[in-house]
């Protein structure tokens, strides 16, 4: 709803959003009291605003279907669980690290970590190698998912799913 | 939370995305079956009336839907669009049905504590008269036994619309009811007093 200065109505009713957000009772006392002033009069936006109030309650927020809603990771997850086609449904790990625990890039970090623990010289540069390939290992368990279904699309001749992922890459790392 | 997917799902619907273009639909029909359930609107009408709400939400509404501020939910946008409409298209017989039925009850719930109701029910034969009693009331007493009355709400949907507290809107009710019967008594024994 627009006023002027001077509270006047420079519109002949006021905006849908107005009048569902005074239904919802979730709008400021000012433009609720103005709003209230013009359905004494108007008929129009007096029928909208009850008819609001009265459903308001029952009608549920908009979204869209779950799996669009689901972080990439998640959806490739439950793509590559319908491919092998198993009645176990999948759940999500809330521990990265056990994930991890099957790479390459864990079980390297892990050895460094017990070398220099082990030895009296260079410990200090094996306690950084293993540092820098724990981060690899994180690094890997998030986005092998990604790149492993790439790889797949790719393999299977499928441009089109490639091209997917490639610009969902690009949407998370900003480029282009 | 609720902002956010709103945010999401107008960007969706922007990109011409085909499923938030299909939970629109859902929603919509979501809201004529609610208002069906209370004016009895044919099945056959719900189908037409969706189509045609979904043509000018194409038209009329996409440039609107870009500037939408948030300051509700998407859902109750929505809801106040398709309500429009069905006042476009419903307007005359809903009201007057609402208005009878409510100025049924308002007469029943007035004089429910007195003996003689139905005498006195009897002598409230316009609305007129109603009308006329209401203006001893304040205007925040007029305007809920209006919309408790006319447009058929519960205190705590009035609340809610009013900003006040639930058991504020409940006292001023009675409080207002008290009035009412106070007027119209009072009308029955000046006429009744003429008379002999």
């Amino acid at each position: 709803m627009r006023i002027s200065e001077n509270n006047i109505y420079i519109d002949d009713h006021p905006d849908h959003e107005d009048l569902a957000a005074v239904a919802e009772g979730n709008v400021s006392p000012w433009i609720r009291k103005r709003i209230l002033e013009h359905i004494e009069n108007c008929e129009s936006c007096r029928f909208i605003l009850v008819e609001l109030a009265k459903q308001v309650d029952e009608i549920p927020n908009l979204a869209l279907p779950a799996v669009e809603n689901k972080p990439l990771e998640m959806k490739i997850v439950e793509e590559s669980s319908e491919d092998k086609q198993t009645d176990e449904p999948v759940k999500a790990s809330k521990r990265p690290w056990r994930r991890a625990g099957d790479t390459f890039f864990f079980w390297v970090a892990s050895s460094m970590f017990v070398i220099s623990l082990l030895t009296t010289q260079l410990n200090v540069h094996f306690l950084v190698a293993g540092a820098f390939f724990g981060l690899l290992a994180v690094v890997d368990y998030s986005y092998r998912n990604i790149f492993a279904s790439l790889v797949k699309a790719w393999r299977e001749g499928d441009d089109e799913k490639a091209d997917e992922v490639i610009e969902q890459l690009k949407d998370r790392f900003k480029i282009g | 939370m609720s902002i956010q997917t709103d945010r999401e799902f107008i960007s969706a619907l922007v990109n011409g995305d085909n499923a938030a273009w299909t939970e629109i639909a859902k929603c919509v029909e979501s809201w004529l079956r609610t208002a069906s359930r209370r004016h009895f609107i044919p099945d056959e009408d719900i189908q037409d009336l969706r189509q045609d709400i979904l043509e000018k939400f194409l038209e009329n509404n996409h440039e609107r839907l870009q500037r939408f501020s948030f300051r509700c939910r998407l859902s109750s946008w929505i809801g106040s669009v398709v309500n429009n409409h069905l006042y476009d298209n419903y307007t005359s017989s809903i009201r007057r049905e609402r208005r009878e039925e409510g100025f049924e009850t308002f007469k029943r719930n007035i004089f429910e504590q007195e003996k003689q109701s139905e005498r006195l029910i009897e002598k409230i034969d316009s609305r007129e008269k109603v009308e006329k009693a209401l203006e001893q009331l304040t205007p925040a007493e007029r305007r809920t036994i209006r919309m408790l009355y006319w447009d058929g709400l519960k205190p705590v949907d009035i609340a809610r619309i009013t900003g006040e507290k639930n058991t504020t809107i409940t006292s001023r009710i009675s409080r207002a009811r008290g009035k009412l019967r106070e007027v119209f008594l009072e009308n029955d024994k000046g006429k009744g007093e003429k008379a002999i």
